[in-house]
């Protein structure tokens, strides 16, 4: 066998594997893309999901929230053994204090946590709707729903497996990788897929890495677990040595600690002009109690800078890094691991980075899409009358309108639901989660009913109303305007709902090119032609798209 | 024995190389991990800690290797033997680990 064909064969076997490995699970990988995407922009999408809670005005200085926060914990976290105060940053606007509330043997002895949004006006606690929020929309993408955790990451593990193996295999066929980066055939049948394909996928190629390795890695004590049990007998022993960050225990010796008040004096002598994230108080009132107040802003990756001080003395007692992985010799791994989960979460960007993540996030979910419509393309444009579309073919195609265009439905209804659902519901949050996969149910079943590409146009129109309603709804279920929002300096709630405005624009504007394109499905004629030759018209029509298309 | 068809022929080799892929890709990756955090130098957790994120390379490298391969059959077998050859290894040099 000459090299060459050796290369060939090698190039052939890697596109079929690139082929299959990116379709089998690929609408799972759309799915973990779109929904993992947003969560980059959770406390933004939990900020709209409870537009009850108001935003913090910025005349309040930290010392006026924190009393504030300290009146409200003293007359409701009674003998609580942790008890914390958030203030309020440009995600989330809100004074929040949280507690621990003893365990009690008639709460089956386990501890209870409890949070709090404030007023600052009042001083008093508000109950905002319950919802599932952008927390839960973000944890869809690993964790799944209506199936035990550890099966859902085994799945979306082998999802990432399979999204890796697209990845390598798409750069091994990939010819010219960087002059096919700025290349963009519009018109051109499928070729203008492929390099739609292209582009999403090799401009942020080091993202797509990044998201898909790291994620394999989020996951990998669930997925790989006997690389750990071949070592240690308790899994515990090993997660004690590598996240443990051992705090101090309540001694049982009471004392009077400090409060707040007393103590944010302290802190901001050490962190002069330095605006804190939260602050909270471990075990007050025991001999060992003790501070954490931690910087708004993150510096590096690594996570919030730590200050922290005895709650009786309030004398610093050691800085430490909210992870213990400090850049130790040795430690080579362990610091990879953190640093490829902390690179996956963005937690630490700031507005343009997050930006960045999030455009990135929806280039990758871009991919897949374009990815799973350009394997049925070039598989259309073979079909003719002597070779007839597959049911395989028609099965993908239909599955690609029902679940690409349909999870763009589902997602507009889980917002819909959450300002439609009545606000004092028992149960609101799953009620919310359910009506986003029951809507994504009926839009996989919807293309059984309709061709391929009149449920792409229709579903695609379906969301983007849907998306463009969510703004005036709020106005009229919950009173605000997008000038309210805007007087009231609310930048996240008003940005949120520009997005939906401008997402459901973009997404019409997507159907209606999908419908010029595909005119002559459209034609009124049909309507009035005998039975039999709209089922001829309606195949040949779909069969020659391309054709259509190509000779515009 | 009845022979196959060379489409059922196809068929057979794809799941062969379907099935080689994931599950010798699996132990090989496994294998692989725990050979490497018995041998890396330093402390035990740093060591499997490599070890765990090695486990997608080398299941990548597997999946690759028996998908370039021209022959469904052959690769299995090679992949089998090395999966078998590493777990000796493991079995060897570690005993505790298949407890």
């Amino acid at each position: 066998m000459s090299a060459e064909l050796g290369t060939s064969h090698f190039r052939q076997s890697m596109t079929w594997l690139h082929t299959w490995a990116g379709l089998v699970l690929g609408w799972l990988l759309y799915f973990m893309f779109l929904t993992g995407t947003l969560g980059y922009f959770d406390d933004e999408i939990d900020r709209w999901m409870q537009p009850e809670v108001p935003g913090v005005k910025a005349s309040y200085s930290q010392a006026d929230l924190t009393k504030i926060a300290e009146q409200y914990l003293q007359n409701h976290a009674v003998a609580a053994s942790f008890v914390r105060i958030e203030y309020p940053d440009s995600r989330t606007p809100f004074l929040v204090v949280r507690w621990t509330e003893p365990a009690a043997p008639e709460k089956d002895g386990r501890a209870k946590r409890v949070k709090r949004y404030l007023n600052p006006e009042t001083g008093e606690a508000i109950e905002p709707r319950e919802t599932a929020g952008g927390r839960t929309l973000y944890r869809l993408h690993y964790a799944l729903h209506y199936m035990p955790r550890s099966i859902a990451y085994l799945i979306t593990s082998l999802a990432a497996f399979f999204m890796l193996l697209a990845l390598i295999t798409g750069i091994v066929i990939h010819r010219r990788i960087f002059a096919d980066m700025f290349l963009f055939r519009p018109g051109k049948k499928q070729r203008s897929w492929l390099d739609m394909h292209n582009l999403m996928s090799v401009l942020p190629l080091p993202f797509h890495l990044m998201i898909t390795y790291s994620g394999l890695v989020f996951l990998m004590f669930t997925s790989m677990p006997w690389v750990m049990t071949a070592s240690y007998e308790d899994e515990d022993d090993f997660f004690d040595l590598v996240f443990s960050q051992p705090l101090p225990e309540a001694s049982g010796v009471s004392e009077a600690s400090m409060s707040f008040s007393e103590i944010l004096p302290l802190v901001e002598a050490q962190w002069p002009n330095e605006p804190l994230s939260h602050i909270e108080i471990r075990h007050p009132d025991d001999k060992n109690a003790f501070v954490r107040a931690f910087k708004s802003d993150y510096e590096g990756i690594d996570g919030r800078e730590e200050l922290r001080l005895s709650a009786l003395t309030g004398e610093p007692l050691s800085l430490a890094v909210e992870h213990e992985h400090q850049q130790e010799q040795g430690k080579g791994a362990i610091n990879l691991y953190f640093l490829l989960t902390n690179l996956h979460e963005g937690l630490f960007a700031n507005t343009a980075l997050r930006w960045l993540y999030f455009i990135s996030g929806l280039l990758g979910t871009g991919m897949v899409a374009t990815g799973m419509i350009l394997w049925a393309k070039m598989r259309r444009q073979k079909v003719n009358k002597r070779s007839p579309a597959s049911k395989g073919l028609v099965l993908v195609e239909k599955l690609n309108a029902g679940a690409i265009a349909g999870l763009l439905v589902a997602i507009a209804v889980y917002f819909m639901a959450n300002r439609l659902l009545p606000v004092a519901m028992d149960n609101r949050a799953s009620f919310e989660v359910d009506a986003l996969f029951i809507a994504l149910a009926c839009c996989l079943v919807y293309p059984v009913f309709r061709s391929a590409t009149k449920a792409w146009v229709e579903l695609l129109i379906l969301a983007g109303v849907l998306y463009s309603v969510l703004p005036p709804l709020s106005w009229v279920l919950t009173e605000r305007t997008l000038l309210d929002s805007w007087l009231n300096n609310d930048w996240v709630m008003l940005s949120v709902d520009l997005s939906f405005i401008f997402v459901g624009l973009v997404l019409m504007g997507a159907a209606l090119k999908i419908r010029r394109l595909n005119a002559p499905l459209y034609k009124p004629s049909d309507k009035i032609l005998p039975k039999p030759v709209i089922a001829n018209k309606g195949v040949e029509a779909a069969s020659s798209l391309s054709v259509q298309e190509g000779a515009k | 024995m009845r022979t196959r068809s060379p489409k059922e022929n196809q068929a057979f080799a794809i799941t062969l190389r379907v099935v080689t892929a994931l599950g010798g890709g699996y132990a090989l990756a496994n294998f692989v991990a725990v050979l490497w955090s018995h041998w890396y130098p330093g402390t035990q957790e740093n060591a499997v800690m490599g070890g765990f994120q090695l486990t997608f390379l080398v299941s990548l490298l597997v999946a690759i290797w028996v998908f370039a391969a021209a022959k469904a059959s052959r690769v299995c077998m090679q992949v089998t033997l090395v999966s078998a050859l590493l777990g000796c290894l493991v079995w060897v040099s570690s005993p505790g680990a298949f407890s």
